[in-house]
């Protein structure tokens, strides 16, 4: 038993949950963190009992609202490393418009989303990335939606880290999660995962078929343009992209609020009452 | 005294020349503004009651009415005699009347002066008032936009030269002497803020509380602390979590339609015992209402604002002063009690000016940390066995820190048995029975052993205060409990009302939402009598006098 288990993962057997579990449980270790310096923020779905089982700080949060959660932590204290995990109805359905926002925010905060493209936690309801025309659970006729597009979402809204996994491939997962952890800014992976239980015709060896791995293409690269170029054109081909798609440094959320530091908690009082007495002419007496 | 007339007309900026030229006088004021959502165009107007006593409540008449706009002669007939001075443009009708009609070439002195016609009433009106040219031209320097100071400074001249020529009475308002400051209420809670050692503020702008995001957003830094604005109010609350989990002590601030979106978060808030404080401004509801009028409807929301049985409090300070000290209050409750603490605040005190001799500053405690522990093996901090007043916050040394909206343990891991619901359960909620016993704020105003009381909430309390004074003088004893926490209800409240013949309840509501929160409390023999309005406007302290006096409902 390593430092970072808490307590046996429990998921359906072949749930790609696991591949996640052991993929950042093995980042964090060769990263050499310390637990106590990890949070781990969680949203709602079978992914997020990710907290449960490995062993570091965490906020088990509300159905959506893992980016809020996560980024008041990190402006509190930007010395702690925050992860924020949810499942593609946390990310994108429930909580969507905080991936835009805080993705153009460029909040220092790593965000993997495992994405199996059904809500498995509330039995096998269609989620926002199931693809169009599927057979779904009780719909007398086949899903009519398309499905969102998470890299290039991700792309547009101005992202600095973009990465794509694949359960399928825990070791490269592994060391997609090490590159998003230590890079300075919002990085983003969705991981392409699996549900045998309530989504069973999406298969790992049916995804492992349509993976191309994007480093071929020179990836990661850092024009938005090119990113968006590449996920499209591989997406053209009916195939997905895997791996480091966009990396590109930019000030984070932290550096241009000036935030660098641990909110200090000390109350200076003689600093109000100047600012009393500067704005409202007000004399505050100190007793 | 009211000035009247249409957005975009200047009155926002006459209204301050005039409180702030009174405040520097010695002289107490009470503000009240009508405007609407057009921020061009609308019928808005300011009412301003000037006293060398002090002022909590709008007056019964009006002395004085400038009038901008024909349109400013809208609902205020009710307050006018024959005394009142109307002041008005001589290009503008006037419907049959029997007030004092003062006609102006207002229009035509401020294109001639190149000025604004706001500021040429100005001048006349402080002229009028006795509020001194220099006094007036102080004002404007501090408060103009430089562009702007020759040309305001030039239509207050000809405005107060045309009073003079006018041969009206000055009403001479005395001049005491020690001046007074101006301030709002959101100046009130944003300072309150920085004296509990508040270091984080996240907020979405909504009309009436924005005010307060705008100034913790230039205050907080210069404290060490931060202000932002994000998406919307789902993610400023759960911001605020997360910041607060982090070790700062952390708030955000709303209206009625974002305390309805925050109630997610006020819920995880309470289940995770992570302290946040959430100030709503109160505004005319339901949905989108009138948001820019004031009203009392919270009430039910904020002191019942969460699926599942949760631990809140709700606060509603009753005084501007309050606004400070309850501020910091909430602060303290909501660290020593590990829940959301609701801060129910009226629209009337938050918005307008009114005035202060000092500030008397409430220390804080502070967040009490977890430190000096050293944890063995990186157990889970046991955060929540009640072993520990401290709030722990990662990095611990040794230790790890679990908050959690699912059920949990002692150390916040999930248990989801029924066992530890009901025990967990009783814990969260059995924190508050301190409160319950000894709640904050609890006053009780005047006439102790009578056999008639008033309730009432929040910023109703100075025109009930000023009903009282009047109807003391026919003889008849009425005691007066403003009350301040709302959540949870103090014992004291029943205790106090146990012999009680006739109650009223006063508040600014349409269905008497504080009456049902407290009914349970009252005593079952008592009669019953709600007095509420909710035309937008606060109670005028004769509009109480009357429901006090009248037997029929109100």
């Amino acid at each position: 038993m390593d430092v970072f288990e808490r307590a046996k993962p429990r998921w359906c057997p072949g749930c790609g949950d696991f591949s996640v579990y052991e993929a950042l449980k093995n980042a964090f270790i060769e990263l050499s963190l310390r637990p106590e310096e990890i949070v781990i923020v969680c949203g709602i779905g079978c992914a997020t009992f990710i907290w449960s089982y490995i062993n570091t700080n965490a906020l088990k949060g509300i159905h959506g609202r893992v980016l809020p959660a996560a980024t008041g932590v990190k402006l509190a204290n930007p010395g702690l490393k925050v992860i924020g995990v949810s499942g593609d109805g946390d990310a994108y359905s429930i909580g969507g418009n905080h991936l835009v926002h805080t993705a153009r925010r460029n909040v220092e905060i790593t965000y993997i989303v495992v994405d199996n493209g059904v809500f498995g936690n509330t039995r096998g309801q269609p989620s926002p990335t199931t693809p169009i025309y599927s057979v779904v659970k009780n719909y007398p006729f086949r899903w009519p939606e398309k499905p969102v597009n998470p890299l290039l979402l991700a792309l547009v809204s101005g992202a600095t880290f973009v990465a794509q996994g694949f359960v399928g491939d825990v070791k490269k997962l592994k060391e997609y999660f090490k590159e998003a952890i230590i890079h300075r800014g919002f990085s983003f992976i969705n991981i392409l995962s699996v549900c045998p239980t309530f989504n069973p015709t999406r298969t790992v060896r049916e995804l492992k078929e349509k993976i191309v791995y994007v480093e071929e293409f020179g990836a990661p690269l850092d024009n938005v343009r090119d990113a968006v170029d590449l996920v499209l054109s591989i997406q053209g081909e009916g195939k997905n992209p895997v791996g480091v798609i966009y990396k590109k440094l930019e000030p984070t959320y932290n550096e241009l609020l000036k935030a660098t530091g641990k909110l200090d908690p000390s109350i200076n009082y003689s600093r109000i009452s100047e600012i009393a007495e500067r704005e409202l002419g007000l004399n505050m007496l100190l007793k | 005294m009211r000035i009247a007339g249409l957005t975009g007309q200047g009155i926002e900026f006459a209204t301050e020349v005039i409180v702030r030229a009174c405040a520097m006088k010695g002289l107490n004021v009470y503000t009240f503004r009508w405007f609407p959502t057009i921020v061009r165009g609308g019928f808005t107007y300011s009412e301003i009651r000037i006293s060398d006593e002090e002022v909590n409540a709008l007056p019964d008449r009006i002395d004085v009415l400038a009038v901008l706009d024909e349109s400013g002669l809208k609902d205020v007939d009710s307050l006018l005699s024959e005394d009142s001075i109307i002041l008005i443009d001589e290009g503008l009708s006037i419907p049959q009347h029997d007030w004092r009609v003062v006609r102006q070439p207002l229009k035509k002195a401020s294109s001639e002066a190149k000025s604004r016609l706001n500021v040429v009433v100005v001048g006349f009106i402080s002229g009028l008032l006795g509020l001194g040219y220099d006094v007036v031209s102080i004002v404007l320097e501090k408060i103009s936009k430089k562009n702007l100071l020759e040309s305001n400074l030039r239509g207050v001249e000809v405005g107060y030269k045309l009073f003079v020529e006018s041969g009206l009475e000055s009403f001479d308002l005395p001049s005491l002497s020690v001046s007074k400051s101006v301030v709002q209420g959101s100046d009130m809670v944003a300072l309150g803020a920085l004296s509990a050692g508040c270091k984080f503020f996240a907020g979405y702008p909504i009309t009436p509380s924005t005010s307060i995001m705008e100034k913790l957003m230039k205050w907080l830094p210069e404290v060490g602390g931060l202000a932002i604005q994000v998406e919307d109010e789902l993610s400023a609350v759960n911001m605020v979590i997360g910041a607060s989990y982090a070790g700062a002590r952390s708030m955000t601030a709303t209206s009625g339609p974002g305390l309805s979106l925050m109630v997610e978060g006020i819920g995880f808030s309470a289940m995770a015992e992570i302290p946040i404080v959430v100030v709503d401004v109160q505004r005319v509801g339901p949905s989108t209402g009138i948001p820019t009028a004031y009203e009392q409807g919270d009430i039910d929301l904020a002191t019942h604002p969460s699926h599942g049985d949760i631990p809140r409090i709700v606060l509603a300070p009753s005084t501007i002063g309050e606004y400070y000290s309850m501020t910091v209050m909430a602060f303290e409750l909501a660290d020593r009690y590990r829940c959301p603490v609701i801060l129910l605040l009226d629209q009337v005190y938050v918005m307008n000016y009114f005035t202060l001799d000092k500030l008397e500053a409430s220390r804080a405690s502070g967040r009490k940390y977890v430190s000096r522990v050293r944890g063995e093996g990186l157990q889970v901090f046991p955060s929540y066995s009640g072993l520990a007043d401290c709030i722990p916050s990662p990095p611990l040394d040794g230790f790890l820190v679990v908050a959690s909206s699912v059920e949990h343990d002692v150390r916040g891991l999930s248990m989801q048995d029924g066992q530890t619901h009901v025990e967990t359960s009783w814990r969260r909620l059995g924190k508050l029975r301190e409160l319950e016993e000894n709640p904050v704020g609890w006053e009780v105003l005047g006439d102790t052993d009578s056999s008639e009381a008033i309730v009432s909430v929040g910023s109703c309390r100075g025109a009930v205060e000023e009903a009282l004074e009047k109807v003391r003088g026919s003889g008849r004893m009425i005691m007066h409990i403003p009350l301040k926490q709302l959540w949870p209800l103090p014992r004291k409240l029943g205790e106090t009302l146990r012999n009680i013949e006739k109650i009223y309840v006063v508040e600014q509501n349409a269905s008497g939402q504080l009456l049902n929160l407290i009914s349970s409390m009252l005593p079952k023999t008592a009669e019953l009598k709600s007095i509420r309005k909710f035309d937008g406007c606060p109670f005028r302290p004769g509009e109480i006098y009357k429901g006090l006096v009248s037997d029929g409902g109100v």
